[in-house]
């Protein structure tokens, strides 16, 4: 087992930017035994001896029933870390000692990093590192991220002088009592009694003991246990930090953020941001995509359609070519680019004052504000989107998110909208199915907000200080969403390209359209080898286009079919079934149930729309 | 013996459990009865388990009976509270509690529990929080910005757990940042400003700072 420190802290202390520092390139992705929340990881040395960097995700809190804090006890928890190293934000010193205070119970070697130092002394806030060290009985270290200053002193610190914090919460008697009574019958240490009071453990027996504790402390303070632990540890947190804390300046607030968390111009400004950004994308996407497809054709697609090799052979090369194609083709102009844009978004901050404001027309549709997040991930692709719903609090704004974001135009259903409608029927017919799509998300929201047990909690949301974002750390976020999407969905991408191939070459997908041709002809009215376009919108959603131009066998379109139908075609291969990729990733993240629902839900309503479409217009 | 236990036996657990002080005489009186019968309701919950005379032939609650006695309570204080909320004064309210509290089905008392935390929608008024999680004040979302106020008390529903983790916790000084019409608020605690949709800002109880 080669020495491991751990990072730990606050949503927004600057710990990734650390880790990124102290990693440089080499991280890597990846859940712990067990859980579904990722870590980051990655290697480092300190005089020729490998050290594992772990990156825990930000939290508030260890005590709370959450999965990410789960999972952030269990790496503390074990005992084969070398170190723990707690950072915290000078600007918001004290709330960052609550969490660490916590942190500390566990009895691990720790270090404490005040990070942010520099933009604290802008704000005229000095950390006194000396008398904070002696108060926790660690090393402390002022670092400042963003600049790169104290970094290089982290890891030695770690690993040398790293030592269980002597700070302890004076808690309130009767807390201090129940724990002692806990640890006798128990044979427990503090902190596992002391989680046991706040309902956390897996000992039936004990939590029993620990509840019936509880009770008797609650009926003499009418308080809970865990609203005293927590209010003790606040308390005993805000005393370090005044001992600590010089401040000179003045609170928060900018007088940007004025407007941005008003209705008005708040809710404005939202809607042009996000309308901006989607338009960024289709037009730097765009003119990308061609360079990049050109570029496969050059390379890859032609040279395979030269070779002379057994058609079988063949099929499979030019089935993985043009997987290939078609994922870099989609993936980096449009995705990527988008990525980075919201990257930016997140970075800056805005998008937490995007959540609060988007909160009460979320609430209609059973979300919250936080939801606004994967939600508009998933104009970029559905996929790394479906990944997003794991920050949402309960499976029942999970469910209901995943199916809204299966329902969102990705950059590939836009490519198909673009090319087959903005192109061939108008603009305003484009943007009219952007209008319909939208406005059937905004009514399935309405059904299954009702339908979807489950409570409807809240949403308590931190707003970091606005702040210019770093363009490094924009590129590496942007690197490793891009890198996840290409890892799901790349493999998928290619197998199924290749099925679709090899069902092509022994006449199967004839039979399908043959089969098909009821609903393509009857009731959607469109061409019979529309319904064959339509399957290969399974793979991916532009390849629907792709291979209706094929099987029409030209490019205008216009020529071979209606305009209506072009319409029709559109909007039911904008709705109708999520690609391969985003059904394995809702199958991962929500269940196969869920999975298999939404899938027949989205059939069923693109059907449904095209038949009204043809009905009425056709 | 440990049959189930009378109403008055469940009373007397109820009334050594809140005061296990109390004399004879002094039971008596608070539950109405004479010591006579007290000393026989003692007898019979001796017999059957739930109290045990200590060295001074005193009854003390004994481990069930101990159970028995909070779960009674329990069962009073939710619904008397429940009572409260529904506009009753503090005195009838207990009054119906005690005639109630025996035949009342756990499941129900869960349940009304449950409710009287979490009311099922949010924006209903919530003056039944001073019983639900004690404390005097207004709800936050009352305040206009930038009033300076306390937290008297934080109802334990919805993302409670979050709220207090960020520092809103009773005693807890907080600024109102911002207020939306849809009553969502932004408050600046510990120096971080934090937002609270509607249905968590009806959570939080507070009172303008001395």
């Amino acid at each position: 087992m080669p020495l491991t420190v751990v990072l730990v802290g606050n949503p927004g202390v600057g710990k990734s930017l650390i880790f990124n520092h102290l990693t440089g390139v080499g991280v890597e992705i990846g859940n712990y035994p067990g859980s579904s929340v990722e870590l980051f990881s990655g290697r480092s040395c300190l005089g020729g001896e490998p050290i594992e960097v772990i990156d825990l995700p930000g939290i508030y809190s260890l005590d709370d029933g959450a999965e990410t804090e789960a999972l952030v006890r269990r790496v503390i928890g074990n005992d084969e870390v070398t170190a723990v190293v707690a950072v915290l934000d000078a600007t918001r010193l004290e709330r960052n000692l609550y969490l660490l205070i916590q942190v500390a119970e566990y009895g691990r070697p720790m270090v404490a990093v005040v990070n942010m130092v520099d933009l604290a002394s802008r704000r005229g806030i000095a950390v006194d590192t000396e008398r904070l060290s002696a108060l926790l009985g660690i090393p402390v270290l002022a670092t400042a991220a963003a600049i790169g200053q104290g970094i290089d002193r982290i890891l030695p610190t770690a690993v040398r002088e790293a030592r269980p914090a002597t700070v302890e919460v004076p808690y309130d008697h009767h807390v201090e009592a129940a724990v002692r009574s806990l640890e006798r019958t128990f044979g427990v240490d503090r902190r596992t009694a002391l989680q046991a009071l706040q309902g956390l453990g897996n000992d039936p027996e004990l939590l029993e003991s620990a509840a019936a504790l509880g009770e008797e402390i609650e009926r003499r303070h009418r308080m809970s246990a865990g609203q005293i632990i927590t209010t003790n540890r606040h308390n005993h947190a805000g005393a370090i930090a005044s001992e600590v804390v010089r401040s000179s300046g003045a609170g928060v607030g900018a007088a940007l953020d004025r407007l941005f968390t008003r209705t008005v111009p708040g809710v404005p400004i939202l809607v042009g941001v996000l309308t901006a950004m989607l338009l960024a994308v289709f037009l730097v996407g765009g003119v990308l995509e061609e360079y990049i497809v050109e570029a496969f054709d050059i390379v890859l697609l032609r040279p395979i359609a030269a070779l002379e090799i057994h058609p079988l052979g063949k099929e499979v090369l030019q089935a993985i070519g043009l997987a290939l194609q078609s994922g870099f083709g989609i993936a980096f102009p449009y995705i990527f680019t988008f990525y980075i844009l919201l990257a930016l978004l997140e970075d800056s901050g805005y998008m937490s004052r995007a959540a609060f404001l988007a909160d009460r027309t979320m609430h209609r549709i059973g979300l919250h504000g936080e939801a606004i997040i994967p939600l508009v991930l998933g104009f970029g692709c559905n996929v790394p989107a479906v990944m997003g719903i794991r920050l949402l609090a309960t499976r029942r704004e999970r469910i209901i998110a995943s199916f809204l974001i299966t329902m969102v135009p990705c950059s590939a259903r836009t490519v198909v909208i673009s090319g087959i409608v903005a192109s061939f029927v108008s603009l305003a017919a484009a943007l009219s199915i952007y209008a319909v799509v939208l406005l059937l998300i905004g009514l399935s929201g309405l059904v299954l907000s009702r339908v979807t047990p489950g409570p409807q909690l809240g949403m308590v949301l931190e707003m970091p200080v606005l702040r210019l974002p770093k363009p490094k750390m924009v590129l590496l976020k942007s690197w490793l969403r891009i890198r996840e999407f290409l890892a799901i969905a790349m493999p998928l991408l290619l197998a199924s390209s290749v099925v679709l191939g090899l069902l092509g070459y022994f006449g199967a997908i004839a039979a399908f359209q043959a089969g098909f041709a009821p609903v393509s002809e009857g009731l959607l009215g469109l061409p019979d080898y529309a319904s064959t376009a339509l399957l290969f919108g399974i793979l991916r959603k532009e390849m629907a286009f792709e291979t209706l131009v094929v099987l029409a066998g030209t490019a205008a379109l216009d020529t071979v079919m209606t305009g209506v139908q072009l319409y029709t075609f559109a909007i039911v291969s904008t709705l109708f079934v999520p690609c391969i990729s985003t059904i394995a990733v809702l199958r991962q993240e929500i269940g196969t149930w869920i999975a298999a629902a939404i899938t027949l839900y989205t059939v069923a309503l693109g059907i449904a729309i095209g038949a009204l479409v043809h009905l009425f217009a056709g | 013996m440990t049959g189930r236990a009378t109403e008055r036996e469940e009373d007397l657990l109820e009334a050594i459990l809140d005061s296990p002080d109390l004399d004879r005489a002094a039971l008596a009186s608070r539950l109405g009865l004479d010591p006579g019968e007290i000393a026989l309701t003692e007898e019979m919950a001796v017999a059957s388990g739930r109290l045990v005379r200590d060295g001074d032939g005193r009854a003390r609650l004994s481990p069930e009976g101990h159970r028995l006695a909070r779960r009674i309570a329990r069962r009073h204080r939710t619904l008397a509270c429940f009572f409260e909320q529904l506009g009753m004064a503090r005195d009838a309210a207990d009054r119906e509690a005690c005639t109630l509290e025996h035949g009342v089905s756990e499941e129900a008392i869960a349940r009304l529990a449950d409710h009287l935390r979490c009311p099922p929608r949010w924006n209903r008024p919530c003056e039944g929080a001073a019983c639900a999680a004690k404390g005097d004040g207004r709800p936050l979302i009352e305040f206009g910005e930038g009033d300076r106020v306390c937290i008297t008390a934080v109802r334990r529903c919805g993302r409670y757990r979050r709220l207090m983790d960020m520092g809103v916790v009773p005693g807890e000084t907080v600024v109102v940042r911002r207020r939306l019409s849809n009553r969502a608020i932004v408050i600046e605690v510990k120096g971080c400003e934090i937002g609270l949709s509607p249905e968590c800002a009806a959570t939080v109880l507070a009172s303008p700072c001395p």
